[in-house]
């Protein structure tokens, strides 16, 4: 990719000028990289940290020995690979299902006008708007005794057995909202969606029309293929808020092992198993909460390095359209 | 011959009625669960506002007590009010600058240079890592939350000693003072405005190029092509990041009122909890009712249906 430069000298400032602007750019965004970066390299350097090296005045970000016990210790107290599990399958089912149900209401807001339209945007908007812990406690009662428009209790009163369905640290408590666009932050992927469909081309739609395809057709053949990015966009804000959740997961699945749950186990109880499990001073609790948060942040980490390829590059294509 | 039936399955099926219909299925899940996950919940939550509760042998026990939640948060809570007027006023100062660099940066990331991808990539990055337990324990651990917090002891930017040089400049003490609060807190606004960027950089990319050829060629200069084109065409993520920056910011549980509200919460005042969040919400609702407003006025959609 190597530019021929002109030599030409009255084309010189031209050039200065845009030396300037690159050399700029590239401070700034190296400044603010390090900014992103040094609260990641802190917890590495602070996980793979011997005890004896935590005061150390000599030793800023790079330890002088590297030791594992640290992580090895984070892995137990997890519960690391069943608790990984859990996770990932809680989230990525959670995600997709979230990510599906929010694109169809996001083209039905975006591209039809029809009676009540507006409302339910406002619907959206207002799901958004209601922090979530207003209604924790009543939806914690709604999942304990699950009865979705009275239709369990009239199963048990049908059947003259008490119906009682609790779904309380069960994945379905997930899964449920997810699938019906109610998931957690679903309306912020609802408005995503509705933003990217309103500024696609009319003619693609008309087009799908003309060649005898139905809404749903329409919507799926045409309209999402072109609505990549948007896709990939949300799959990943998904992925990232149901794996970094701690509300949802606090009041409805707490008693199912997964890491963020475990996480916090830790850091409540970690003065105690420093105490009398490790017999080392609670402050070098620091060393197995931040290899726990290492732990923890690795999965969506990996997921994003993998995940960002396709991703600067897909916003790239959907450019095209239009 | 067929006339009558035709006629009446025309109007059912009018091509418009047929689109209103099938607009209308693709909202339907979200409408059901809405109903059942939402309002359901909401609702109770209202209940719960106006009454006392109370836990006994048999399950909560709720007694309708009026508006005595709301007065006692508005007129004994020594902290509510004195927590909502000055979290606010920090949104106020906050959102428009979040706003401002988070657009900054994507028009910079829009750009081709050497080790874009990786730039791109790193600022995303925070989106992951900060966020529920594990900003908490950033935060509890006191040689990062220093860092984090970017207070004026901490020890990454200690060495800039900005605002001892800016004095020594002979810059005035107003202007310092305004100024070094924003370096020291670059380092929340880095960290906060991942989503924002994301956001923004993908509305560039649905932008198309031909715009700016053929303005480039009318002899439109770069600031010109911003202002004409970017802007009015990025327009709806603007709004999109408005409301987003807003409730992100009165809705983490690091913000002091969400705080309160879960202090009231976990010590079993679960009506009065519900009373607190009410009323903010509705001064939340208020605030961003205006802001729609304002903005919404000025958005230019690629293809206006409306």
């Amino acid at each position: 990719m190597k530019r021929r430069i002109n030599r030409d000298p009255a084309l010189l400032p031209v050039r200065l000028k845009r030396m300037g602007k690159s050399t700029l750019r590239t401070m700034l965004l190296l400044g603010l990289g390090v900014i992103v970066l040094y609260p990641l390299f802190y917890s590495i350097s602070i996980a793979f940290r011997p005890a004896s090296e935590l005061y150390d005045p000599l030793v800023i970000l790079v330890p002088r020995t590297l030791v594992l016990t640290n992580i090895k210790n984070a892995l137990g107290y997890l519960d690391y690979w069943v608790s990984l599990k859990n996770s990932l399958i809680l989230v990525s089912v959670s995600s997709l299902l979230q990510v599906i149900s929010c694109s169809l209401a996001g083209y039905g807001l975006a591209r039809y006008r029809f009676r009540g339209s507006g409302l339910i945007f406002g619907m959206v908007l207002l799901t958004i708007l209601v922090p979530p812990q207003t209604v924790m406690i009543p939806n914690y009662m709604n999942f304990r005794y699950f009865d979705p428009l009275g239709l369990v209790s009239l199963f048990g009163a049908v059947t003259g057995q008490p119906a009682n369905i609790n779904l309380l640290n069960h994945p379905l408590a997930f899964y449920l909202p997810a699938m019906l666009g109610n998931g957690i932050r679903s309306g912020v992927i609802i408005f995503l969606f509705r933003q990217f469909f309103r500024g696609l081309p009319k003619e693609l739609e008309e087009a799908a029309y003309l060649d005898g395809c139905g809404a749903f057709w329409t919507f799926l053949r045409v309209m999402a293929p072109n609505a990549g990015g948007a896709y990939l966009t949300a799959v990943l804000f998904s992925v990232v808020w149901y794996w970094n959740d701690y509300v949802y997961t606090s009041s409805l699945m707490s008693g199912y092992s997964t890491v963020m749950n475990r996480l916090y186990m830790l850091k409540d109880n970690i003065s105690h198993i420093m105490e009398y499990e490790i017999n080392q001073s609670p402050q070098e609790g620091i060393l197995i909460l931040q290899a726990g948060v290492l732990l923890a942040i690795l999965p969506p980490l990996i997921m994003y390095l993998f995940l960002q390829k396709y991703f600067t590059e897909s916003i790239e294509r959907s450019g095209l359209v239009g | 011959m067929e006339r009558p039936l035709m006629k009446k399955g025309k109007r059912r099926n009018s091509f418009s009625a047929r689109r209103a219909r099938s607009g209308l299925y693709f909202c339907l899940p979200f409408l059901l669960g809405f109903l059942l996950f939402f309002l359901v919940p909401f609702c109770q939550s209202i209940r719960y506002a106006f009454s006392s509760m109370k836990m006994t042998e048999t399950g909560l026990v709720l007694e309708f007590v009026g508006l005595r939640n709301f007065k006692e948060a508005l007129f004994t809570d020594p902290q509510y009010v004195r927590t909502i007027v000055s979290s606010a006023r920090d949104m106020v100062v906050q959102a428009p600058i979040i706003l401002l660099f988070s657009l900054f940066i994507a028009v910079i990331l829009n750009q081709k240079f050497f080790g874009r991808g990786l730039a791109r990539a790193l600022f995303f990055l925070p989106v992951i890592i900060v966020s529920g337990v594990i900003v908490e324990i950033l935060s509890t651990d006191y040689l990062s939350a220093e860092i984090m917090s970017g207070s004026q002891s901490s020890g990454l930017f200690q060495g800039l000693g900005s605002y001892d040089i800016l004095i020594a400049m002979g810059i005035p003490y107003w202007l310092v003072d305004m100024l070094v609060p924003f370096v020291y807190d670059i380092f929340n606004l880095v960290w906060n405005s991942g989503v924002q960027i994301l956001i923004f950089l993908a509305g560039l990319n649905t932008i198309p190029k031909q715009l700016y050829e053929s303005a480039g060629l009318e002899g439109c200069t770069a600031w010109e092509a911003f202002w004409k084109i970017t802007f009015p065409l990025i327009s709806p993520m603007i709004l999109m990041n408005v409301i987003f920056t807003i409730i992100d910011y009165c809705t983490t549980s690091v913000n002091p009122v969400i705080r309160l509200v879960n202090q009231q919460s976990s010590n079993m005042n679960f009506s009065y909890a519900a009373g607190l969040s009410w009323m903010y919400l509705l001064v939340v609702l208020l605030f961003v009712g205006i802001v729609y407003r304002l903005v919404n006025r000025r958005i230019v959609y690629m293809e206006d249906e409306r």
